[in-house]
């Protein structure tokens, strides 16, 4: 009798244990996947990113100030004819309009 | 975010910002506080971007920095930053020191001033001109600048706080700059009792500058020990009469330059040379430091410059002595 109890309470662990190790794992793969997928939420070209490499501040004529921004542009084709360097500006109250 | 967002094919990025420009005007009415805030986290914007003064509408100084279709925006701030240290005839600082200057009030932002010079032939104006059947290098003026960019940086804007007050030229900067301890190596210019000018290329070897506040008015100690190699003697003296008097003559030159320099900065309102560093040192708290007002006492500063040389070395040719 006595070693049947035990046996019991071990059974009962085992089951737990098991549960815990089937938890963790599905965890593990869902972990796996939101980093794999995790660039398929807001997917963005390179050529549609525009590095701002330098911000130039002027007094506006219109409003506050006359913002320059020089854009770095990666190529994304060996030719490098879609690189290079772009110059934007406009006039806004400040850096954060822009 | 909104007019350029909305408006251009790209998506904004700013982690790679290395350069702020400002306009003279903008600098000179004291509205870098407006432009300029600590809230440039948001848009992920580094400290470490340097500042450029611009002497010129900004969008023609930039413009001049991205010629031949590339930004040259990192290149130009490796530039400025080994200009300062090689030469000495400009200031670096970036975003972080701008915002340490005029929070602490140990000392004053000093910037570079940024020109446009549209007579720099760049490689790609010469090769527009070239399908044209001109030819800009033969056209030139002689001794003018034939590639590179044409924005250029020389000399500093001082600062009192965030207002720009006054300017420093290129030998005048070189100075300012052995005193903060940016400068390593450059030439100097040193007028000779003949006339002529000699180039000295001088090392700082030894910087000690104490303040002491105690006395009727903040006085300054400024020691400087210099090496010196002589690159150009016209007149073949500096060597020869080096023990002679030539030493001394030297260390007094430089010093009154020095000196000179200070003043200039000194009358401007704008601790350049960082002498408020060395000040606030004499106290234990930040309570007693501002309770001190040294923008106030600075005007007051008597700063006293002991230049010791050593002569290093002569360039053997035939100009030289």
């Amino acid at each position: 009798m006595k070693s049947e109890e035990i046996t019991g309470r071990f059974g009962a662990a085992k089951r737990r244990y098991a549960r815990l190790v089937r938890g963790a794992v599905l965890l593990l793969a869902l972990l796996v996947a939101l980093c794999t997928f995790c660039a398929c939420l807001r997917p963005m070209s390179v050529e549609r990113c525009g590095y701002v490499v330098a911000i130039g501040i002027d007094a506006g004529s219109e409003r506050e100030f006359e913002i320059t921004l020089e854009l770095q542009r990666e190529s994304v084709s060996e030719a490098q004819t879609d690189g290079g360097s772009l110059i934007l500006s406009c006039e806004a109250r400040d850096v954060f309009e822009v | 975010m909104s007019i350029l967002a909305a408006n251009a094919a790209y998506d904004l990025n700013f982690t790679r910002t290395h350069l702020f420009i400002i306009g003279e005007a903008l600098a000179r009415e004291g509205r870098l506080g407006e432009v300029l805030n600590l809230s440039y986290d948001v848009l992920r914007i580094r400290k470490s971007a340097l500042m450029v003064i611009a002497r010129c509408p900004v969008r023609d100084y930039i413009g001049g920095l991205a010629s031949n279709n590339t930004a040259n925006v990192a290149k130009m701030q490796d530039a400025l930053i080994s200009n300062v240290e090689t030469t000495g005839e400009t200031a670096a600082i970036n975003l972080s020191l701008f915002f340490e200057a005029v929070e602490d009030g140990r000392f004053d932002p000093v910037m570079p001033i940024g020109y446009y010079d549209e007579s720099i032939i760049t490689d790609m104006k010469q090769r527009d001109s070239a399908k044209k059947g001109e030819n800009p290098i033969a056209d030139a003026k002689k001794g003018g600048r034939i590639g590179g960019m044409q924005g250029i940086t020389k000399g500093c804007a001082l600062f009192d706080g965030e207002t720009m007050c006054a300017e420093l030229d290129e030998a005048e900067t070189r100075f300012m700059n052995l005193v903060r301890g940016d400068y390593r190596r450059g030439t100097f210019a040193y007028p000779l009792e003949n006339g002529k000018t000699a180039s000295l290329l001088v090392f700082p070897n030894k910087r000690e500058i104490t303040v002491e506040l105690g006395g009727e008015k903040p006085r300054a100690l400024v020691k400087l020990r210099l090496s010196i190699t002589v690159e150009r003697d016209p007149g073949a003296s500096i060597v020869s009469l080096w023990e002679a008097g030539e030493r001394e003559r030297l260390a007094s030159y430089l010093s009154g330059e020095l000196e000179s320099v200070f003043i200039k900065c000194r009358q401007a309102g704008s601790d350049a040379m960082g002498f408020g560093r060395y000040a606030s040192m004499r106290f234990f708290s930040t309570e007693a430091w501002e309770a001190y007002g040294w923008k106030k006492e600075y005007p007051r500063l008597e700063v006293r410059f002991e230049v010791e040389l050593a002569l290093d070395d002569e360039y053997m040719t035939r100009h030289g002595g």
